[in-house]
């Protein structure tokens, strides 16, 4: 792996898509001013309470529907190049490593769109303070950048995008509803599964419950509080540590076994 | 330079299109690849490229597997395929992107080439027409320094100056030991710029041979009459009469053309190193 090549890449693919960028940004700034405006005008002002407290009430939902919204979107065209005829050739051809090309395109749209969004709305409402002050009289709440929950936020965002970028790879055409459909089934079958063994642990000592049965009940009780907080943990652990790594590599696998096959 | 032994490949769902596939390209050689439609000629350049990966058998690039797409390969080979995609971005801007990547690529040998071929370089890629775009890709392999440059169909698009002025461009750049290989259907376009062909027919090259060796073999005129099929190793009915293709015994015999050479190879069921016979008696190059 070369800082060269990986610099390189960088700026061409940042040279040769950010006007692909200027025009939503442009419509998103529209949009947000619009959804500012039509709120109420108090919650903006500095009474709202601290910075803090305000980024978390009055930015954090439009921020978090613009990181993810904006990026796993991103994220699913980010290897729109492998699957069109006229593109794929001169993007596998290009000398660099293949890893190279891969974790330039993760980069843009995992770091890249995260600290880009969280600049971006720090200076939207920097922007949307003065307006304020122009139109109302009164500075409103800036976006806190800083706040521990737009950067949870940014991670969760991180760790989501793993399952958009393996879908960019994986589906051949219409990226994104491919992706959101596939993870919208993986999630009904777990939670088909979890009722399953709910069902199964608990379904015979819903119905009656015998002086013995809710003895044994209180007994495992305990047992199950412990195991529930360690499957918890697990979740955790597969979710914060795995599923991006786990992810990112499944879609690189794919990606180096990927054929020209006109366009597919 | 390239090494093919044994290449089998099929596309999913669909019979095999090679079986068995040998083919050998050297140093400093103008190849042109002909074939009917869907014989390959594409899906082979993309398996040299490494887009494609072998079913069977091998295939090496400079002593490389291109499968493994190593930059050092890459940077060795330069393709512009028949379907054509260029970014937003003016000559220059493109130049500075993508041909960093490129060891050996010349700027000022792309603004000669530009300026050669009529490319108005300061105007943005994309919305060069199709012709004008194929000319930029074109001046940019050339410029690129690659030791093999491929090109899928490189006439298409390009108006009657700009094919003669391609042939020009492409004879000088293979002076330097560059290695051309050149799948087209309009072989008139690439006649006399063309060193050797192969012929790709029934899933396996038919004919791959030096091109004044093998055109050099046959003579061929025109008849108004329909000649003795017995006296002539191929007869095709062109506009005005027959065209007849015999063996060459003087000098002074206009040869065979690449059109006809090809309908004769493909029509003699894809025996054409039998029609040529031993390839001993063609000058070394």
């Amino acid at each position: 792996m070369s800082g060269s090549g990986i610099l390189g890449l960088l700026r061409k693919d940042i040279e040769e898509g950010y006007r692909t960028f200027l025009a939503p940004i442009g419509a998103v700034t529209g949009v947000l001013f619009v959804v500012y405006c039509l709120r109420d005008l108090s919650g903006f002002r500095d009474d709202a309470g601290t910075v803090s407290a305000a980024t978390a009430t009055v930015h954090m939902t439009p921020f978090v529907l613009l990181l993810f919204g904006g990026g796993l979107f991103l994220s699913s065209r980010s290897f729109v190049e492998i699957h069109t005829k006229a593109r794929n050739a001169e993007w596998f051809m290009l000398p660099t490593q293949l890893f190279e090309k891969f974790l330039v395109r993760v980069l843009l749209a995992t770091v890249g769109w995260a600290v880009g969004t969280i600049a971006y709305y720090f200076l939207f409402s920097l922007l949307a303070s003065l307006l304020a002050k122009v139109i109302v009289g009164e500075f409103m709440v800036l976006f806190d950048p800083l706040t521990g929950k737009v950067w949870l936020a940014a991670a969760d965002y991180v760790v989501v995008q793993s399952l958009f970028v393996f879908g960019a790879i994986f589906f051949k055409r219409n990226h994104f509803m491919k992706s959101v459909l596939a993870v919208s089934g993986a999630f009904l079958l777990l939670w088909i599964l979890a009722t399953v063994v709910e069902a199964i642990a608990f379904g015979q000592s819903a119905g009656t419950v015998t002086i013995g049965g809710w003895n044994t009940f209180i007994a495992v009780r305990g047992k199950m509080e412990s195991a529930a907080h360690t499957l918890f943990i697990v979740v955790q652990v597969v979710y914060w540590a795995l599923l991006g790594p786990v992810m990112w590599t499944a879609g690189y696998r794919r990606l180096a076994r990927t054929e020209v096959i006109d366009g597919a | 330079m390239v090494a093919i032994r044994g290449l089998g490949f099929a596309y999913r769902r669909k019979p095999p299109l090679f079986t068995g596939l040998d083919l050998d390209l050297s140093d400093g050689v103008i190849y042109g690849l002909l074939g009917k439609n869907g014989a390959g000629k594409t899906t082979l350049l993309k398996l040299i490229c490494g887009l494609l990966f072998p079913r069977a058998g091998a295939c090496t690039v400079l002593d490389e597997n291109p499968r493994r797409r190593s930059p050092e390969l890459l940077k060795q080979i330069y393709y512009v395929p028949e379907e054509l995609y260029l970014p937003r971005l003016d000559a220059a801007s493109y130049a500075d992107l993508y041909g960093r990547f490129y060891p050996l690529f010349d700027p000022d040998e792309l603004k000669r080439c530009l300026r050669e071929l009529e490319v108005d370089d300061r105007e943005r890629l994309a919305t060069l027409s199709y012709g004008q775009k194929r000319k930029f890709l074109l001046a940019f392999a050339l410029a690129s320094g690659c030791r093999l440059v491929i090109l899928d169909e490189p006439t298409n698009g390009l108006d009657i100056p700009s094919k003669s002025q391609l042939r020009r461009l492409i004879a000088s750049a293979s002076r330097d030991k560059r290695t051309f290989l050149i799948s087209t259907h309009q072989v008139r376009d690439m006649e006399g710029l063309l060193e050797s062909i192969i012929i790709v027919d029934g899933g396996r090259v038919i004919l791959s041979r030096d091109l004044r060796g093998a055109a050099g073999r046959f003579a061929m005129r025109l008849s108004a009459q329909e000649p003795d099929p017995a006296r002539a190793l191929y007869v095709e009915k062109v506009v005005g009469g027959y065209a007849v293709v015999t063996e060459r015994r003087d000098a002074d015999e206009p040869a065979i053309d690449l059109e006809t050479l090809f309908n004769m190879t493909i029509a003699r069921g894809g025996r054409g190193e039998e029609l040529l016979g031993s390839p001993a008696g063609e000058e070394k190059r």
